[in-house]
């Protein structure tokens, strides 16, 4: 393994992950799968599809009869939780693990990003970008940390939204993404794929239209809020937090392209948290994560026993954790900022510290 | 049909493609990009001479990459020319990536 990109402060847990990370460069990791965990089931797919929109429009109809505030405030977690289950459905659309047929994959992922207003096409592709460059310092697109070095350089509105996302506006730093990469066709470096953004945008903007008119029409500015703005607010929540959390930690670094590997970025570069029974079942097992990046066309309801098999395939390399505030907390709090010199995340409070030293140091 | 075709134009991007794994067909627009830049013949611009010795500015660099992506359908290192020297480097970069590129994408076939 070459050293010459190790940071100089970095610990062995760091060079541990990155030895690793080479070793399985060449891995197939997907055969520790059984082939049957592959196969497709549209049915059971769809049970999921349904079971979301029913919660999804089932919470919007109490909101509409709910007799108390905290009643709402229920039932828009509860709608978003809906919504985030239909954005896992459209999660496997995205990756074709809901259907043979491409048409219903498409078809699926556009309705169940209704909520969202997300153009599905735009979302699978800048998805797809993703997975090849899960925590890719360079070309990752989600949550990538930047160095403060870098961030001094921005300009104001760049760094108070990156910051902003990071730590006390965590929650919405989805809509950010949404909204950069959702209608940028130029985001794309395929053709195709840049075709394909601009028809989804064009039915997100469609329904979009009709959606708020006929809500206006019948309920007003406080019906468009209620029944459409706060739920979709209230999804990205979900979406903000599950997608955070699974490839940011503490102790879970980006790595620059040298330390990198496809292969190890795919087991090793994740966390799969554990949720209550129920609240999986509702997100379609969304967070059992690292077995959905080595084999990413594994439809959600299989990803448990994938992950088992990854499991006693390749011991100790699984990173499970039990959902806790106190996690998330720790993330928002702490992960801010890149290190160069430790390869791990600094707080805002940490690398303002640091700039200072380094300003009276070169005094 | 004809009231239609504008439509059907805002949603169908025509732009010109070259496969990432022909070296010699990135070298071509690379070379044709730094004339039309630099105001030169294309027979003006050697592809193994340093960028930095045309004058190009990191702003260029940023640019130019941006397009590249869409003329080779790949994702490309924003600091693809800083960390590059010459457009003969930069073909040679981009072609060995499109080949790691198609092994991949056959290796994470389920098998």
């Amino acid at each position: 393994m070459s050293q010459a990109n190790i940071p100089i402060y970095a610990d062995d847990n760091y060079k541990q992950l990155v030895s690793r990370i080479e070793d399985l460069k060449d891995e197939r990791l997907g055969k520790a799968i059984p082939k049957e965990l592959y196969k497709k089931n549209t049915f059971k797919s769809l049970v999921g599809f349904f079971a979301s929109y029913a919660l999804y429009l089932g919470s919007i109809v109490a909101i509409a009869f709910s007799p108390h505030w905290t009643v709402t405030i229920v039932c828009l977690i509860a709608a978003g939780l809906g919504a985030w289950g239909l954005h896992c459905i459209a999660h496997d659309c995205g990756h074709g693990s809901l259907s043979n047929n491409r048409s219903l994959n498409m078809i699926v992922g556009h309705l169940s990003l209704i909520p969202l207003l997300y153009p599905f096409h735009a979302w699978r592709h800048v998805h797809n970008m993703h997975h090849g460059a899960t925590n890719n310092l360079e070309m990752d697109t989600d949550w990538r940390p930047i160095s403060k070095d870098i961030y001094n350089r921005m300009a104001f509105w760049d760094r108070t939204e990156y910051l902003f996302n990071r730590s006390i506006g965590f929650w919405a730093g989805t809509l950010q993404y949404w909204w950069k990469s959702g209608f940028r066709p130029s985001f794309f470096p395929q053709k195709k794929a840049r075709n394909e953004v601009r028809r989804s945008i064009l039915f997100v903007v469609i329904v979009g239209v009709i959606i708020f008119s006929t809500l206006g029409y019948y309920t007003g500015i406080k019906g468009i809020l209620l029944y459409f703005i706060l739920p979709l607010l209230s999804t990205h929540i979900w979406f903000s937090v599950v997608t955070l959390m699974h490839h940011t930690a503490e102790d879970l670094p980006f790595l620059e392209k040298e330390n990198w590997s496809l292969n190890g970025s795919r087991i090793l570069l994740t966390t799969d948290y554990l949720y209550p029974k129920w609240i999986l079942w509702f997100t379609h097992n969304i967070t059992i994560h690292a077995a959905h990046h080595v084999s990413p066309t594994i439809p959600y309801f299989n990803l448990p026993k994938a992950q088992e098999a990854l499991k006693e395939a390749y011991p100790g390399m699984i990173r499970e954790k039990k959902f806790s505030f106190k996690i998330l907390w720790g993330i928002v709090t702490k992960c801010h900022f890149y290190d160069p010199q430790t390869g791990y995340y600094l707080s805002a409070k940490e690398a303002k510290k640091a700039d200072g030293t380094t300003q009276t140091q070169s005094v | 049909m004809g009231l239609l075709t504008p439509l059907k134009n805002m949603f169908s991007d025509n732009s010109k493609i070259i496969k990432g794994s022909d070296a010699s067909a990135v070298q071509a627009w690379m070379i044709e990009r730094l004339a039309k830049q630099l105001k030169k013949d294309v027979t003006d611009i050697d592809p193994a001479r340093p960028f930095e010795e045309y004058g190009l500015d990191s702003m260029f660099a940023v640019q130019v990459t941006a397009e590249l992506e869409k003329v080779v359908e790949m994702r490309l290192s924003p600091a693809l020319l800083f960390e590059n020297t010459c457009i003969d480097d930069v073909a040679k970069v981009i072609s060995n990536s499109a080949a790691e590129n198609e092994q991949q994408e056959v290796d994470h076939e389920p098998s």
